[in-house]
This record gives C-alpha cells, structure tokens and sequence, in this order.
C-alpha cells in the first residue's frame, strides 16, 4: 500500500523527524484557510500515489492564502497520470540551502534492506544514480543486526553531505531505519531532505509503502484509510478483496495462480485479441470467490468475452464450474464465455459446465484453443 | 512442510530449521516480507536448505511429493522444471506430458520477494543430476533473478536450459497478484528476461505449449 505523502510526511514526524508545518485540505476554501492558519508563502502539493507531481504542476508555491486558495482550484480534480487529485497539502515554504536524498528499500537481489544516500537530491534521483552513479552511495543492512552507527557515519562521509548537516541527517537515518522496520514498509523515501538556511535537516517530502501482507499487524496505520481506486472495476476489486488490474481491452480474464494469469493474458495476445483485465481468483478459489471474481468482471461493459483458464491444483475444477453457474444464474450475463478446466477434478468440472450451463459458455481442452476461441467470439461481439 | 497461516509461518519455518530436519518447503502466501528477511538471513546461517514459501512444493514424480502440486500432471521422464508460479508449472508439464515427456523433479520455488531458494541454487542441483538432461526454467515478470540466472547458465551449466517468462501484457507498476512480481523501473520486464537468455544462448519460448515443443525439439524428439 503507498501511502499519501502529508501520511508518509505524519508518520516520520510522529517518530522525530522535523517536517514543514502542514494542513490537508480537500477543498480551496480548506486551502485558503490553512494557508493563513500558517503564515507566510506556502507550497500546495497534489496528494497522489504517484510520483512526477511537480512535472505534471501538482506543486505551487503561494505568496498568501488568496494564491493558495488558487493553485489549490486548479490542482484539485487534476489527473496525473491516471490519479486524481483529491486532496492537497499545504505547508510552510522552507528556506533551502541544500537538497540530499534518502530512502531504505527492500533489495530483492541481495534479500537485504538498502540504504541510500545523496548530497544530490531534489531532482530525478534515478537520473542521479545513472549520471553520477557515485553520488548515489547504497549500503547493505544485516536485518538481524540492524542499522548501526558506523553505517550511518559511513554514509554521510561517503555520500559527501554537508559539515553542518552530518549529525541530523546521521539521526535521521536511523530513524529512517526504524520507521522501514517498525512499519513493515518496503520503502521509506525523503527526496528532498533538506538543509535550511538555519542549519536544520528536515523532510520535504515522504513516500512511504508498507507491505500489505504486514497490515493486519500495523494498527497505527488503521487511521490511514483505505485509498481506493478511481476505475469502477479496480475498486470493486479491491473492497471485494480481488486481486484485479485493469488493462484496456476486451477479451476479460479469470484465472488462477498470478503466473498461469499472466501467461493467459500474453497468449491471448499471440492470438490476436486484447486482454480486459488481469484477475486472479488465486490458490484454492471457492465457488463463492469465483462469484465474487466474475461480477468485478461482467460489471465492465467493455469485456466482449470471457475467457475462463484454470489450472486446479488446491483449486477444484468442479467449485470453479459451480461458481460459474451460479453467478450466470445471478447475473444472467449472455456474453459467450470460453471456458479450460484442467486439474484437480477436472472430469466434474467439465461434466457440470456440459450439462447444465446455458448455450454461451463453451468448453476448451487447451489453454492455446481456448484463448483463440476466446478471442474470435470477443471480435465477433464488437 | 510450514503450511500454516502467514502470521504464524516464520515461527513454523524458524522451528524446522532448529530441528534437526535438513529441507524445509514452506507452501504459505503471505508472510510479511520482513519476516522472511530475518527467517532467510538466519537460514543461511545454518546451512540448511528452505524451498519457498509461496509454493507449490517439489515433486519427483513416482517417488516422492512434498507440497500441494496434484500428482496425476506429472509423470517420470527426465526433464527438470523450476518454476516461481504454482499454476503455470502445471500448465507446462501438461504440456510435456502432451508431448510424452516426464520430469525428473520438478520444483515450485515461489512468487515472494524473498524466497529460500533461487533459480540459480536449484539450477545447480539439477546440472549435478545424473537424472536430468534438460531443464525448464519457468519465470515471470519482476526482480532480477531471471537476468541472474541467464549468467549462471552460460558460465556454469552443460544441462541445456529452456526458458519461459510470463507478464509480456502487464502494465508498467502494476502489481500482478504476487508481491515478487512488481516491475521496477526497466529492468524486471518480462522482454528484458527474455532478451537476458537468448542473450546467452537460452531458448524461451512464447507460450507455454511453445516450451514443450523446444524442449521436444532440444532432446531430439
């Protein structure tokens, strides 16, 4: 889950790190409001969960409420990249001297976490780590011993930051370091740290994502809220607990295993169709799962046709097929549906859809003719 | 075999390891990746060997099964298969098994970040054996341990490789259900795994019944 940045920016506060004061608002009369309540020049910031806000002009800086009350207008309802803005946060413009970077992330290469460090920051730090790979200093952590002193003095000195600046960024790393580990975060990310012009190191900005299989145990993040997705599908999905992406065409997809999905949404693509949608009903799926699935996916009127790949393992076949039934029966959809059962069960399965389906679901033997079939019933559809 | 809920999964899989059990293959999804962070570094410090989690298990098929896959997919024959997705590593060896090719052993070694084993050690066990005359490597967008791999096999093994890589359709930063399989930046694409083993002289095949006929055609069937 990626947090918003003023949530990001609140929880690195709550644990001692020095930010900008703030207020959110939603609307630009809450903007005008809080700019006052601050004082002085302002900066108002789109919150998204996306990065590229500056770029994309999700970023001002306001002279007084009445400017903020402005920019919040025309930054609000804004779509960057697919994610609309439904909130802004203003905070007190800081006086910079200097912009470094700092994040810990989770490096699947070495299944260690990564520290990273740059007197370089404020700008695309991926640009950074590409032109001057050496301003950019990575170090490994033991996670069985953590983060220590010397990883932090060997940072700040390696990554070249400022003299005046070294003992709060030092602190702020480790503190960075707890926050990775007490909020089971796969990333914690300040880009810019700032150095003020009265020598305080403190955090522009935050961009936090926690681990969503930890949640259940981060109950300080309750208060967070569940950001949902702006697509009508996607946020189905998500309240539903299906694992669902969108994508753009219409042959609709349901299967089991991420992997199995993917390969179905590509070899849909070999035969000339477009998939819908990537779901996954996932390991052991119920006939009440599959329900739930298949309404996320009849609920898009772009699908033309179904296909339905799976491949039993803990998964039963005859479930899968009893679910098909009873969300038809349910939903009473007429699309033609393609349907490939193999695995556990596999036999039960494909007698039940032969029975007692109704005439618009047609069964497969193979994952290639099914999705080719598929995609010939979705072309015929449009 | 740790087959319980994610919460309480690295306790189960620290409490084998404490035993005096050699192999652990760890079948839940889920487990908090921080956890695996201290149960994999601890693992490595015992020597001892963990398959998973989030897998299917390992399978030699006709002697023994250790894991959820459903036996009657499989049949003895001498091909290899590693795999990070449950489901797809069905879908191949039925695909083989269209083809009248069994498998050797055939392991699941899961879709997580951080998982026991990687290609790279299980290629290795399968280049040592006698048993073994091709391997499938079966992986999917997501991390860099398809690229890793591909330098292993050129450097290390004479057990030909055939590949297969799925996730070519999904978007950029979309998760896809796994938390391993998350595209970071270029790298982690399924065309740039693609690209990494033919580079080295790795067929990977565009379906998975187009893997089945390049292994046909590698064993001179």
């Amino acid at each position: 889950m990626d947090l918003l940045e003023y949530q990001g920016k609140r929880l690195l506060a709550s644990r001692g790190i020095e930010i900008p004061q703030g207020q959110v608002a939603e609307t630009p009369e809450q903007a005008r409001e809080a700019a006052a309540a601050i004082g002085g020049k302002v900066v108002v910031k789109a919150q998204v969960q996306i990065g590229g806000r500056g770029k994309a002009g999700g970023i001002k800086l306001a002279e007084n409420p009445d400017e903020a009350y402005e920019h919040a207008k025309a930054i609000l309802g804004m779509d960057i990249r697919g994610h609309v803005v439904k909130s802004v946060w203003i905070e007190a413009a800081s006086a910079i001297k200097k912009e470094y970077y700092a994040s810990v992330t989770f490096d699947r290469a070495e299944r260690k976490p990564l520290v990273m460090l740059s007197a370089v920051g404020g700008m695309d730090i991926e640009e950074v780590a590409v032109s001057q790979p050496g301003a950019l200093v990575r170090r490994h952590i033991d996670p069985l011993i953590g983060f220590q002193a010397h990883d932090a003095r060997w940072l700040v000195y390696h990554a070249g930051i400022d003299a005046e600046a070294m003992k709060g960024t030092m602190a702020i790393l480790h503190t960075l370091y707890d926050a990775f580990v007490s909020l089971d975060a796969m990333l914690v990310e300040i880009n810019p740290l700032v150095l003020t012009e009265d020598d305080r190191v403190i955090a522009l900005d935050a961009k936090v994502t926690i681990d969503n299989n930890a949640l259940y145990r981060r109950t300080e993040l309750a208060d967070v809220g569940d950001i949902l997705p702006d697509d009508p599908q996607e946020r189905m999905a998500h309240e539903r607990g299906v694992t669902y992406v969108k994508l753009d065409g219409d042959v609709g997809i349901l299967g089991n295993g991420a992997g199995l999905v993917m390969s179905t949404l590509d070899v849909v693509a070999l035969a000339g169709g477009r998939p819908a949608n990537f779901l996954d009903a996932g390991g052991g799926s119920k006939a009440d799962e599959v329900v739930t699935a298949l309404e996320v996916l009849l609920s898009d009127d772009k699908v033309k046709a179904l296909l339905i790949n799976i491949f039993g393992g803990i998964t039963r076949c005859d479930e899968v097929a009893e679910g098909l039934l009873t969300a038809l029966d349910k939903l009473g959809a007429t699309l033609p549906i393609v349907v490939r059962l193999d695995g556990t069960n596999e036999d039960e399965g494909r007698a039940i859809i032969r029975d007692r389906a109704p005439s618009n679901v047609v069964v497969e033997s193979t994952m290639l003719s099914a999705a080719a079939k598929a995609v010939e019933l979705a072309k015929g559809q449009a | 075999m740790v087959f319980v809920p994610p919460r309480f999964a690295a306790d189960a899989i620290l409490e084998a390891l404490a035993s005096p059990v050699d192999t652990v293959v760890a079948i839940t999804e889920g487990i908090p990746a921080h956890d695996m962070l201290r149960v994999y570094t601890h693992m490595k410090s015992t020597g001892k060997t963990l398959i998973g989690p989030n897998c299917p298990g390992v399978i030699t098929p006709g002697v023994a099964s250790v894991g959820i896959m459903p036996t009657q997919v499989f049949q003895p024959g001498r091909v290899g298969l590693v795999s990070r997705s449950g489901t797809l590593t069905y879908q191949i060896s039925k695909e083989l098994a269209l083809l009248g090719i069994g498998q050797s052993t055939v392991v699941g070694i899961g879709g997580d970040p951080v998982i026991g084993s990687s290609f790279i050690d299980i290629l290795s066990r399968f280049d040592a054996d006698p048993e073994t005359d091709l391997v499938v490597m079966v992986g999917e967008i997501g991390g860099s341990e398809e690229e890793k791999a591909a330098d292993f096999i050129a450097a290390n093994m004479s057990t030909p490789v055939v590949g297969y890589i799925a996730g070519f359709q999904a978007p950029p930063g979309k998760q896809m259900g796994h938390a391993g399989a998350i595209i970071t930046g270029s790298s982690g694409t399924a065309a740039a795994k693609k690209e990494a083993l033919e580079a080295r002289g790795v067929r990977v095949g565009e379906s998975p019944t187009e893997v089945a006929d390049l292994v046909r055609q590698a064993l001179g069937k």
